[in-house]
């Protein structure tokens, strides 16, 4: 069943990669033939993905190994510092391009060839939007952090190129009205509101893989559902639960549950944890599908 | 069965052993269920 997994998951990470590493390169030559420092930006973020993405696919059979003495979490917290680097590569990159067109601004704007920017951000559009659907359509069998993580980048990329070719194609439009003097502002414009859009994923998953990391509590939401979870499986046995640890590091979940006799005695039966522990894990599974 | 009487003793035994090396010790003694066959008592 895991090698299963392991092989579905890392073909569609292939097939994610090479697309990339195709229309990267594409967006690297636009930018060079085109000036545009809007494409030159959406090439800089597509090529921080890949060159994040490639040594995480010799990982993916390490996540797959189970739990060792050597390792007792097996290699789950790998991980969690992967997404933790990727996503810190990816603000720094937004950040680095708020800046860059906030100065272009001020330095008042730029022109370029907008019809030839707003084609070739269409087809790149085209072939993102061709993407997403294949993973979201692969991440229905199988779902995982990293695949979740790959829909999040395409989706950026959809939105990305839709609105450089939006922009594009106004500054194209707005040439002969009155609004001509606005055109030069149009390219850095539209990429700042992206990267504010772009900005929040990665703040938020940050977060997520910090709290991951230091081995703290997952969300309020996910620790209630535990709590009532265990209390439904504790009904009808003689003991409570007195702390109840869960941890979340990359796609593992652990709960432990220390239990006390509710009444007075000295023995535990092991077929009650071990019913016990049937009914936690089938309550906290996610459902197939 | 598990006797709790005999985990606290395991727990105390191990702990008195190890406490002088670590600052911080908690010592556990968790019982193993084989997920696909019926526990021994």
């Amino acid at each position: 069943m895991d090698s299963t997994r392991e092989q579905l998951e890392k073909r569609i990470l292939r097939i994610s990669f090479v697309m990339s590493c195709v229309l990267s390169l594409a967006e690297l030559v636009a930018a060079f033939i085109l000036r545009s420092h809007t494409v030159l930006m959406d090439a800089l973020f597509d090529s921080a993905e890949l060159i994040m993405m490639g040594p995480f696919l010799v990982l993916v059979p390490l996540l797959y190994r189970p739990v060792s003495e050597r390792h007792p979490y097996g290699y789950a917290q790998v991980e969690s510092l992967f997404l933790i680097i990727k996503y810190m590569a990816l603000l720094t990159l937004t950040i680095v391009m708020m800046v860059e067109n906030v100065r272009v601004i001020l330095s008042g704007g730029h022109k370029v060839s907008s019809g030839a920017i707003a084609v070739f951000e269409l087809c790149i559009a085209a072939a993102s939007i061709i993407m997403y659907f294949f993973l979201l359509h692969m991440s229905r069998k199988y779902e995982s952090p990293t695949i979740h993580a790959e829909i999040y980048m395409w989706k950026t990329d959809i939105i990305g190129s839709c609105g450089v070719a939006a922009a594009f194609l106004a500054q194209f439009f707005l040439g002969d009205t009155i609004l001509r003097p606005l055109t030069p502002y149009i390219d850095s414009g539209v990429a700042l509101i992206m990267s504010l859009f772009l900005i929040g994923e990665p703040v938020k998953e940050l977060i997520r893989g910090f709290r991951q990391m230091m081995l703290f509590s997952p969300p309020e939401e996910v620790m209630d559902k535990v709590h009532r979870v265990v209390n439904d499986a504790l009904e009808g046995f003689p003991y409570e639960a007195s702390f109840t640890d869960v941890i979340q590091t990359g796609r593992k979940t652990w709960i432990e549950v220390y239990l006390k006799g509710t009444e007075d005695t000295r023995m535990i039966d092991i077929g009650h944890l071990k019913e016990l522990r049937s009914r936690v894990t089938a309550g906290g599974q996610k459902t197939p599908g | 069965m598990i006797d709790i009487g005999h985990l606290k003793e395991l727990r105390s035994r191990v702990t008195a052993e190890l406490q002088d090396e670590f600052d911080q010790l908690y010592v556990e003694f968790i019982p193993d269920i084989p997920e696909d066959q019926s526990p021994s008592c």
